[in-house]
């Protein structure tokens, strides 16, 4: 519920404050928007695992989102798309996650099931 | 399943942050693509504004043609007939010369200046005093003109009432026309006048030949000085009208 919540929130309140990213910035907070996409869905497997830290979330979340504006920033200087990195490091975890969330909703699924039909 | 209120919560946290840089960079980026696209409109317009504009000078230009024929052929009309008429057409013709307005030709001097060929290596530690200064092509005209010079011209650029030679960082400009070494000064009058004006002792070519610039007149009976090539308008000289004294 409060993860609902927390996308609801977030959108009106990027819809209604008067907040505008320039064009030379949308790099960084493009970066920023994958770094948290990968956060969550770490979060939501570790749940699923049964393993979840605060510490570990919330470090990760700020240094993650960090290392990857500032590898864009490097990048942009050197005229290399450091950038990258980040997007196929992150990209790369957020299908890994999703398997492990997904497969734990799939070992659930059939014993629900075994519930309602031995009711 | 999500017993741990700690993980909601914080999940729950970085998730409104998500949603909040999403919705904020999804504005964002629509707004970038549709200013870009404004650019590029206006750059259309500007060109179509431009394109109008250049149409409209190329129509007074052809315009300005025709009148100046018009005025070409009064005046022809006006040599041929006699008395009043021609005088006056002398009386332009003359106001002409003195204006700079048409091509010139007659007996006179070119004289040529170029700069110093002397470099850094022969005890020469400002470069400048290898180079003419707009200074001294002012005084040469200067003598020029006190000489009784009938027409000017720098580089084929016409000497008139309000020329002005200055300096502009490497070049000179003469009448806002860009100027390099070597510089051709022509003048039209007596030859043996001009040039002993400018070799009087301790006068201008002495003193620019001391300093190593190369400097060399010739008499000329043939010379061609073309005619000032700018516009002269008037906006603020008006002329006095003289009030007929009642006698």
């Amino acid at each position: 519920m409060i993860v609902i919540a927390g996308i609801v929130i977030g959108v009106l309140a990027g819809i209604f404050l008067p907040l505008h990213i320039p064009a030379a910035y949308s790099s960084y907070v493009a970066i920023a928007i994958v770094a948290s996409l990968d956060s969550v869905f770490g979060g939501l497997s570790a749940v699923s695992r049964k393993c979840f830290d605060l510490k570990i979330f919330v470090t990760g979340f700020f240094g993650n989102a960090l290392l990857a504006m500032g590898l864009t920033f490097i990048g942009k200087k050197l005229d290399v798309d450091l950038y990258l990195v980040a997007l196929i490091v992150f990209g790369t975890r957020l299908f890994n996650n999703f398997s492990i969330i997904r497969r734990y909703y799939l070992d659930k699924w059939p014993i629900r099931r075994k519930v309602k039909d031995s009711v | 399943m999500m017993k741990n209120w700690k993980a909601q919560v914080s999940i729950g946290l970085v998730v409104m942050v998500l949603a909040f840089l999403i919705a904020v960079q999804f504005k964002s980026v629509t707004k970038n693509y549709e200013a870009m696209q404004q650019t590029s409109i206006r750059t259309e317009e500007l060109q179509a504004d431009l394109k109008k504009e250049r149409e409209k000078s190329d129509d007074l230009q052809r315009q300005l043609d025709a009148y100046k024929n018009e005025v070409e052929e009064y005046r022809k009309e006006a040599e041929t007939s006699s008395g009043y008429y021609k005088l006056l057409s002398e009386q332009l013709t003359k106001a002409e010369i003195m204006a700079g307005l048409v091509d010139v030709q007659g007996q006179g001097i070119v004289v040529t200046l170029n700069d110093s060929q002397k470099r850094t290596g022969d005890n020469i530690t400002d470069l400048n005093v290898t180079l003419i200064h707009e200074d001294d092509l002012r005084r040469v005209v200067n003598e020029l003109s006190a000489a009784g010079a009938e027409a000017i011209a720098i580089n084929d650029s016409r000497i008139v009432s309000n020329s002005a030679i200055r300096c502009v960082g490497p070049v000179i400009l003469v009448n806002d026309e860009k100027m390099a070494p070597p510089y051709t000064v022509k003048a039209i009058g007596k030859p043996d006048q001009l040039t002993a004006a400018l070799n009087l002792n301790g006068g201008v070519i002495e003193m620019l030949r001391a300093f190593g610039f190369e400097v060399s007149i010739q008499q000329q009976s043939d010379i061609v000085i073309p005619k000032y090539n700018g516009t002269v308008t008037f906006q603020d000289a008006v002329p006095i009208e003289k009030e007929e004294t009642a006698q």
